[in-house]
């Protein structure tokens, strides 16, 4: 390959994945094709027009990178199953609280009417996604993000905010990405090993935050708690993102904003600081994952919406 | 409809052709007035591919590279001639009136 081919390529690389697969052996031919003998880089006039149809084909096609639809279908499967080992780890480990702290914070018990009503949703989600019913278990995922306006207290993993924005993500990517079939399909062992690493390091997390609760750590919270909740915030953080780092780069998102909630909570409850109404609270936990969900819909329907208009 | 766009449908009017055979046909029709460029066409031509107007014909491999011909559909020949037809409506209201007025028309 010659110095020219070489930057051609990497100019090509402005174009999304999708477009590259099937133009760019035509448009580099095309490219060389044209060039002056002794020409050793693209002139200024195809640098312009490739970039600008570049940015115009991310701009017009937002939802057609295959890495990012795909990233969407592999999270629709493995956030069910990440949400049950959490639910699990969050409901069946308990920790001895002193008695107000219980009260206020404690996990219900396994037999609980909401802890079983909530337990049956993500099974059944977890289930349908497994099954490749994307639609079913798209309604199931959407009625129950609604219900938690209606009810806030049936919720599992006591994590403000957790549990209904994993359903808002749900929702959204089960809509935005080619299905859950397709995320089954690509899911790997490496996908599993670093949702069991994830699993654990969340437990931890909850444990460490009961741990700053009870005493002997709760009186001094505020001169241990902090640097030991962003030390496990950090710890957290690092373990997801070298458990994705090999994997598609795009599943990174959808996590991050499923996972943000567990350090956030360790660092307020290290401050012993937390949001004093529940406009707050909305802000504060269900804003990332909120965001994320509208944009990877929007991304997924205003294509099909243009598509229908030129029709 | 864009007048690139409307030259490139009226390249692939005569029969399939590929990218590089569509940039020079059209530079010809145009009488050299109108040269695409790489990045253009190919977002003209995924426009248009998502409209239906045109599809792929078939692919070769030259020179050990990928030549994909384009075809017009037959919804891309109706929009052609459609667009064609108000077109040469409107040239002809033109002409008309500039006669009326005494041009050279």
């Amino acid at each position: 390959m010659s110095e020219l081919e070489r930057r051609y390529r990497r100019l090509l690389a402005w174009y999304p994945q999708w477009f590259r697969d099937e133009h760019e052996d035509e448009m580099l031919a095309m490219l060389t094709t044209d060039a002056r003998d002794g020409q050793r880089r693209p002139r200024l006039a195809e640098t312009a027009d490739v970039i600008k149809s570049a940015l115009w084909m991310r701009l017009r096609y937002p939802g057609r990178d295959p890495a990012g639809a795909d990233a969407l279908a592999q999270f629709c499967v493995l956030a069910p199953l990440f949400m049950i080992m959490a639910a699990l780890a969050d409901t069946a480990v308990p920790f001895p609280l002193p008695r107000s702290a219980e009260v206020q914070y404690g996990s219900p018990s396994l037999l609980a009417p909401r802890v079983v009503v909530s337990y049956l949703v993500l099974v059944i989600i977890a289930a349908l996604t497994l099954a490749g019913l994307r639609w079913v278990a798209l309604v199931v995922a959407a009625l129950a993000f609604l219900s938690w306006f209606v009810a806030p207290d049936w919720y599992l993993v006591s994590l403000p905010g957790f549990s209904v924005g994993f359903y808002a993500l749900e929702a959204a990517a089960l809509a935005a990405s080619p299905g859950a079939r397709r995320g089954r399909h690509l899911i790997t062992v490496s996908h599993c090993a670093a949702l069991a690493l994830l699993a654990a390091a969340f437990q931890a997390a909850i444990l460490l935050r009961w741990l700053m609760m009870a005493p002997p750590l709760a009186p001094r919270r505020g001169e241990v708690g902090i640097s030991a909740g962003i030390t496990a915030s950090l710890l957290l953080a690092a373990l997801f993102l070298a458990a994705v780092r090999k994997m598609n780069p795009f599943l990174s998102l959808p996590g991050l904003a499923l996972l943000y909630p567990a350090p956030l909570w360790l660092v307020l409850t290290a401050a012993d600081w937390g949001p004093s109404s529940t406009l707050m609270v909305y802000a504060v936990y269900l804003g990332p994952p909120g965001l994320l969900a509208c944009a990877s819909l929007l991304f997924a329907v205003v294509p099909r919406i243009r598509r229908y208009a030129l029709h | 409809m864009q007048e690139a766009t409307f030259l490139i449908l009226t390249a692939l009017a005569s029969g399939s052709q590929h990218g590089y055979g569509i940039i020079t046909d059209v530079k010809q029709i145009s009488g050299g007035r109108v040269q695409l460029r790489p990045g253009t066409l190919y977002t003209a031509l995924e426009r248009l591919h998502a409209q239906e107007l045109i599809s792929v014909d078939r692919e070769e491999i030259v020179d050990a590279r990928l030549r994909r011909y384009y075809r017009l559909t037959t919804k891309g020949s109706a929009v052609l001639a459609a667009e064609a037809a108000r077109l040469r409506a409107n040239a002809a209201a033109a002409l008309s009136r500039l006669r009326l007025a005494g041009g050279n028309a």
